[in-house]
């Protein structure tokens, strides 16, 4: 986003803002999503980020900092302040809409239907099992596939702290996934997980 | 390869895992194997995820009430204008009025710190007001001019005894009193501790009945006041 959208949603021009709003709100619910595996609270997150973003509109320099990262950055609070309300992080839901439609594609048998239900929910879990600082570098980078320097801005860290993290990160979730991997064998025939 | 840059590169960000160098060194550490087949379990499964979820996109609903924010927003902005106000003020306004409400606060505050001794020259030595008398000028001295007050200060009246209703309070006298400046630490009162023989002043409530029953010390200060000795 450059100077002049901003100039042009301070004044008001809903056209500027809906611009902005298109652009990221993809990657700002699908980090909360990925982050609390809620979609109702991830929705609740996404709206509050865009609410608090135009009250915070004045301190937003976009000659200093990437837009998205500053967005995410809201939504990892909101999303903190959440979840230290809950005390305790939600299981998934069981399928989300983009799932559904995924298993019910044509020449899919019921049997396989099932099995990829199954493989995502738990690849979603293993996710969820990380701890947060690990969980935040994978949805960032590896989900959300956004770059090093605006995922570390995102987190207010340097993006060699992020590189390490997320070595960690993919590292930890690799044990995890094959751990689940057993699970999964069990169900599928072909021995593959995924 | 050794382990380290084995790890390095199937960590690395987009690298491939197909690499001839990491193939060999997995054939021979049995851990680095390991390490290889759950990356790629990780890669093929964020990727099915990836695209599972996509596009990950808020409902309708949240669209609505995200517009519906930016309509209030603009709601106030037209508002603020509409009273010619601008809020939140910019920094640099904030921090130039904060500067110039401080320093008037410093010229407001500084006369009345500043002891009689810490005077600045010129305001002593300046000359008096001059009286037009006997036919000839004379000039009177600043220090005539000047009232001396003196200021007291005091602590709140400590209880001696136990007195919860005060009745023992009716018909009590106030005497003025000098006391070591030793007494005030019984009463948990810092002292100067400079010299022992400092005395203080204190006034003592004493009931009908003789008995002291609160005790409060003074300090009196002297103000307007040039020192000549």
């Amino acid at each position: 986003m450059d100077r002049a959208q901003l100039e042009r949603i301070r004044n008001g021009e809903e056209e500027a803002f809906v611009r902005l709003y298109e652009s990221a709100k993809t990657s700002v619910f699908g980090f909360a999503l990925h982050m609390c595996g809620r979609r109702d609270l991830a929705e609740e997150v996404t709206q509050e980020t865009f609410a608090l973003f135009l009250e915070q509109l004045k301190r937003f320099d976009p000659d200093r900092s990437d837009v998205l990262a500053y967005l995410i950055g809201i939504a990892r609070n909101r999303l903190r302040r959440h979840m230290r309300r809950q005390s305790r992080y939600v299981a998934f839901e069981s399928q989300t809409n983009a799932e559904t439609s995924l298993a019910e594609a044509p020449g899919r048998s019921p049997q396989e239907k099932l099995l990829q239900g199954e493989r995502l929910r738990l690849v979603r879990k293993a996710i969820l099992a990380l701890p947060e600082k690990y969980r935040e570098v994978i949805v960032l980078c590896d989900l959300e596939e956004i770059s090093y320097q605006q995922a570390a801005e995102a987190l207010g860290c340097r993006v060699g702290t992020l590189r390490s993290r997320l070595h960690r990160a993919r590292e930890l979730l690799g044990r995890k996934l094959t751990a689940c991997q057993g699970r999964v064998v069990g169900l599928d025939t072909a021995g593959e997980l995924l | 390869m050794k382990c380290t840059e084995f790890a390095k590169q199937l960590y690395g960000q987009g690298l491939g895992l197909e690499l001839p160098e990491m193939e060999a060194h997995a054939e021979t550490c049995p851990d680095c194997r390991d390490r290889l087949a759950a990356e790629r379990i990780r890669r093929d499964a964020l990727r099915r995820l990836s695209e599972a979820s996509r596009p990950a996109a808020p409902s309708q609903e949240c669209d609505h009430r995200v517009r519906a924010a930016f309509a209030g927003f603009r709601r106030r902005q037209k508002e603020q204008k509409a009273e010619g106000l601008w809020w939140p003020i910019p920094a640099k306004r904030l921090v130039w009025g904060g500067a110039a409400v401080a320093v008037l606060m410093l010229l407001a505050i500084l006369p009345l710190k500043l002891r009689p001794g810490q005077r600045p020259a010129t305001s002593s030595s300046v000359s008096g007001p001059i009286e037009q008398g006997s036919g000839a000028l004379k000039s009177v001295d600043a220090n005539q001019e000047k009232p001396e007050t003196d200021v007291e200060t005091a602590t709140d009246y400590i209880a001696m005894t136990p007195c919860p209703d005060l009745k023992c309070l009716d018909g009590a006298r106030n005497f003025r009193v000098l006391l070591p400046e030793s007494t005030m630490s019984l009463f948990g009162l810092p002292v100067s501790g400079q010299n022992g023989r400092r005395q203080v002043e204190a006034d003592v409530l004493v009931g009908a009945d003789g008995t002291a029953h609160a005790i409060r010390f003074l300090r009196t200060a002297t103000v307007n006041k040039i020192r000549t000795d």
